[in-house]
């Protein structure tokens, strides 16, 4: 089956996106588009739309408000599955919560409820959830599976399929001191069906490289080939840049980058 | 300890200034107290400079995300002028907030707030409506401050008490036409007509900032929801019907501007 490349919707380049049907196959929507958004009916029938919010934080069980939400995004954008990230962002009363995507801790009780709500929500849904791991920066010093058995094992259980973001495996290996390859061959490849490729750049609080909006090097590009030789079921590719501050120019870049890592005419 | 109640702890101590300086002091019964024995023991075992940094890398995204997102016309109109308030997280003064930040609280944000206000007012001050811009945007950014629901609330009382991060903002000129074209991102937004303006804003349960007009006969209403009166009452108060105060008010719980507390029917 043909692999198809894609990006993030940007609604301030909607009109860019347009021009570069073709070049752009698919757009992963990370937030629902805007009532006003004038540019959406044509994004809808030019492109393949995936879903790619916020449905909820798995380690919950989603609430009928939410799951309604969901069923209504995938409605509204026809997609083939839905993604949602393997993270935990607020604490189980909600008082506490960061806004950025944050992996949970690898232990047996959380993979148990992760596992449970992720059924709930592929069952709910009725499509296939693919599930994409977060980079872990901060390795707490307390027994657990660690992160490869972890995503393995969540995989296994859960029936979910893989969204493997090269660039997040690449941080998680630079932090954990291992080579990417070597951490990328523990990962459950054989169900990954969507990658995400992006740049990552110097952070400088994080004092090291952290995800960017940014055209991947070649390192990574060549991950993501590496990666996608060993996923058989992979469908698509997605240039990994959702930010009000990327421009035209980059997207078109990365994605033009990722076809010529794939071979495919740009 | 389970994983849960230490992920819970993690998120605690990366969005609490104090709560890092409380696990720092060995022996400090603070941590202990707020995150459990068990939990604050492994947090102090962690590397504390990774903790640290991820601490200062989340805050810096969290206020980032909202100064693009609730001042996008002030900004749209100072970089028009050759400055970008976004320029404070960069400055000495910012540091300092961070030093002492709690992420999501109101006094965090209200530091925040004066911050990018001070950055704007040279470069709006030839704007006639320019310190309304910044005003309204203001009240925008505190009220987005306050709790989050994640999941639908159980039984609700039956008086109706106006949230504490509801505010009404009074205006010389009517900048919501002009703020909405900037978060559309029109580059070019409309000029405001001047026309005194009270606008209410109001923290929805999942997050979401609503501004609704708030003519005097609705200011009057919820000056007089002390907390004690019955929806009856509070319509008997201001003098309009119970039927047209009840109606009034289910809209403005929806916006998240009442909130109902008491006892429950059961």
């Amino acid at each position: 089956m043909p692999v198809s490349i894609g990006a993030f919707y940007n609604p301030h380049l909607a009109p860019a996106i347009l021009d570069a049907a073709g070049l752009i196959e698919h757009l992963a929507m990370a937030d629902p588009p805007r009532a006003d958004d004038p540019h959406f009916p044509a994004i809808r029938e030019r492109f393949v739309l995936l879903l790619h919010d916020f449905l909820g934080q798995l380690s919950e069980p989603l609430d009928a408000v939410a799951l309604d939400r969901a069923r209504h995004l995938a409605s509204l954008y026809r997609t083939p599955w839905a993604a949602e990230h393997l993270q935990r962002v607020h604490t189980t009363r909600g008082e506490a919560f960061v806004d950025y995507v944050f992996p949970p801790l690898y232990t047996e009780d959380l993979l148990a409820d992760y596992v449970a709500n992720a059924r709930a929500l592929r069952q709910a849904l009725g499509l296939p959830l693919v599930l994409e791991p977060i980079p872990t920066y901060l390795a707490l010093p307390v027994a657990g599976l660690g992160e490869a058995e972890f995503v393995r094992r969540f995989y296994a259980e859960s029936g979910c399929d893989m969204l493997l973001d090269v660039s997040h495996a690449w941080l998680s290996a630079h932090y954990a001191g291992v080579k990417p390859r070597e951490f990328l061959a523990t990962l459950p490849l054989e169900r990954v069906i969507e990658l995400h490729v992006a740049g990552v750049e110097p952070d400088r609080d994080l004092e090291g490289p952290w995800i960017g909006a940014a055209v991947p090097d070649r390192e990574i590009l060549d991950l993501a080939r590496y990666a996608a030789e060993r996923a058989p079921a992979l469908r698509a590719v997605t240039f990994d840049a959702f930010s009000s501050a990327l421009t035209a120019e980059t997207l078109r870049a990365g994605v033009a980058a990722i076809r010529d890592a794939f071979s495919l005419p740009a | 300890m389970t994983g849960r109640s230490l992920h819970d702890a993690l998120l605690r101590a990366l969005t609490s200034a104090d709560l890092r300086r409380r696990l720092g002091r060995p022996g400090d019964a603070g941590a202990t107290r707020a995150l459990g024995a068990d939990e604050a023991a492994v947090l102090r075992a962690a590397d504390r400079a990774r903790l640290e940094r991820l601490a200062r890398f989340m805050a810096r995204h969290f206020y980032r995300e909202r100064i693009v997102r609730l001042f996008a016309a002030s900004r749209l109109l100072a970089r028009r002028r050759g400055a970008d308030p976004l320029g404070v997280l960069d400055t000495p003064a910012f540091a300092a907030v961070l030093e002492s930040a709690e992420l999501g609280s109101a006094a965090t944000a209200e530091q925040v707030a004066e911050l990018v206000e001070a950055a704007l007012q040279a470069p709006l001050a030839a704007l006639s409506y320019g310190r309304d811009v910044v005003a309204y945007e203001g009240a925008l950014f505190r009220a987005e401050a306050g709790p989050r629901r994640w999941r639908e609330d159980g039984p609700r009382g039956q008086t109706p008490v106006r949230s504490a991060h509801a505010r009404i903002c009074g205006l010389e000129w009517d900048v919501t036409g002009l703020v909405g074209a900037a978060r559309r991102g029109e580059t070019v937004p409309p000029d405001p007509p001047r026309m005194p303006t009270r606008l209410l804003v109001a923290l929805g349960p999942s997050g979401r900032v609503t501004t609704v007009r708030c003519p005097p006969a609705v200011e009057r209403l919820l000056g007089a929801l002390n907390g004690a009166r019955s929806v009856a009452e509070a319509a008997a108060a201001v003098g309009i019907g119970e039927p047209e105060a009840a109606r009034v008010l289910r809209q403005l719980v929806e916006v998240g501007a009442v909130e109902w507390a008491g006892d429950h029917p059961t």
